[in-house]
């Protein structure tokens, strides 16, 4: 391969518009700016939300607080790796990882993620896991029990 | 499909087969990432300190010219304006940066692509492939590689000053370190030579940690 061998993908660029290069073009006489005015001139136009001097909508509307996620639920997240230290075959679940400081104070609910490698045969219990997370400790031996998913299934028998 | 290179054993004067890690040597090329990475290079390459006065920074025009009305000339308010000769210059060069960013995954690809593609132009040595500091020493193992003819060879090698000494006044020649190898050195080049021992640098730098 030679340098010049080298070039981005095909649709990866694009020519740029070569406006005011004659009428033919459609981009010729007012390269496509329109008839007179602010929006002609070099970086003329308004500022985006302008309504022309009318009160905007953005200000016309009350600012509201408070737009948060009703009920949002804040995950604690442990990789597969930082699983590795525990005895084979035993549960991992939010109160053991939360009492050797794996997951912050803050954190209600349990998700395993899966970066890295797991050696060893657990049982898991968590909240939320991620699929390569699964994966991982279904290869290893593991077994996986998504807290979640149990919740859901009473509530429906009820 | 396993990667195989030649070895050149200076001392027994034979070549050897090698085989190369097919991650890193032997993946499809992705031409579109190489490319770039070989502008991203060249942009940074770049100082960007071209600089020109504007007309508000040449020395003096600070006074009118001539009074506004009534004279028959042109109106003027500074010696300095772009029109004049000894004016400022319009929309001239400002220092900038050049500079292009790109993902360290996608900078590890395009140096795979680059290895993988090049892998043909690959021949390995030892680390002292030259015996001493002296040209003459180093021609004559390009002239035993058959290299002597060739025109832009890349040589891949770590701390080694008898190659950067006997080598840096050959035309034909270029030394570069494993840590500082890139796309456009490795495909602007008809023949790369690696140390032996630059091989694990590189593979470091091409695989995603």
């Amino acid at each position: 391969m030679r340098l010049e061998d080298l070039k981005p993908a095909k649709g990866a660029t694009k020519k740029a518009k070569r406006k005011g290069r004659g009428f033919a073009t459609g981009m010729g006489k007012t390269s496509s700016r329109g008839n007179n005015g602010q929006g002609q001139r070099s970086g003329g136009g308004v500022r985006a939300g302008f309504e022309g001097g009318q009160m905007p909508l953005f200000r016309r509307l009350p600012k509201k607080k408070y737009f948060f996620v009703v009920n949002q639920i804040n995950y604690g997240t442990v990789n597969v790796s930082e699983l590795n230290k525990y005895e084979a075959n035993s549960v991992v679940n939010f109160e053991v990882l939360r009492n050797d400081r794996k997951i912050d104070n803050h954190a209600q609910a349990l998700k395993i993620l899966g970066n890295g490698e797991l050696n060893i045969a657990l049982t898991v219990e968590a909240h939320a896991f991620s699929a390569s997370a699964i994966q991982k400790i279904e290869a290893a031996g593991g077994k996986v029990i998504n807290l979640m998913q149990e919740e859901d299934s009473k509530s429906d028998s009820n | 499909m396993t990667v195989t290179v030649k070895k050149y054993d200076v001392k027994e004067n034979n070549y050897n087969d090698l085989e190369l890690n097919e991650a890193v040597f032997g993946q499809t090329p992705n031409v579109h990432v190489m490319h770039l990475a070989v502008v991203r290079q060249m942009a940074n390459a770049r100082t960007g300190t071209a600089c020109t006065l504007t007309r508000s920074e040449v020395r003096g025009g600070g006074k009118k010219p001539w009074k506004q009305k009534g004279t028959g000339r042109a109106r003027a308010g500074s010696i300095r304006s772009p029109l004049w000769k000894g004016g400022g210059v319009i929309f001239g060069p400002k220092p900038r940066s050049f500079e292009k960013e790109m993902p360290k995954k996608v900078r590890k690809l395009a140096l795979r692509s680059a290895l993988s593609s090049e892998v043909e132009k690959i021949l390995i040595l030892s680390h002292d492939m030259v015996s001493s500091h002296k040209t003459s020493d180093f021609v004559k193992l390009l002239k035993n590689l058959d290299l002597d003819k060739v025109k832009k060879v890349l040589i891949v090698i770590g701390d080694n000053n008898n190659v950067r000494l006997s080598a840096r006044n050959l035309p034909n020649v270029k030394v570069v370190y494993p840590e500082n190898l890139g796309v456009y050195d490795l495909v602007n080049s008809n023949k790369v030579l690696i140390s032996e021992e630059s091989i694990a640098v590189l593979e470091g730098r091409a695989i995603n940690a």
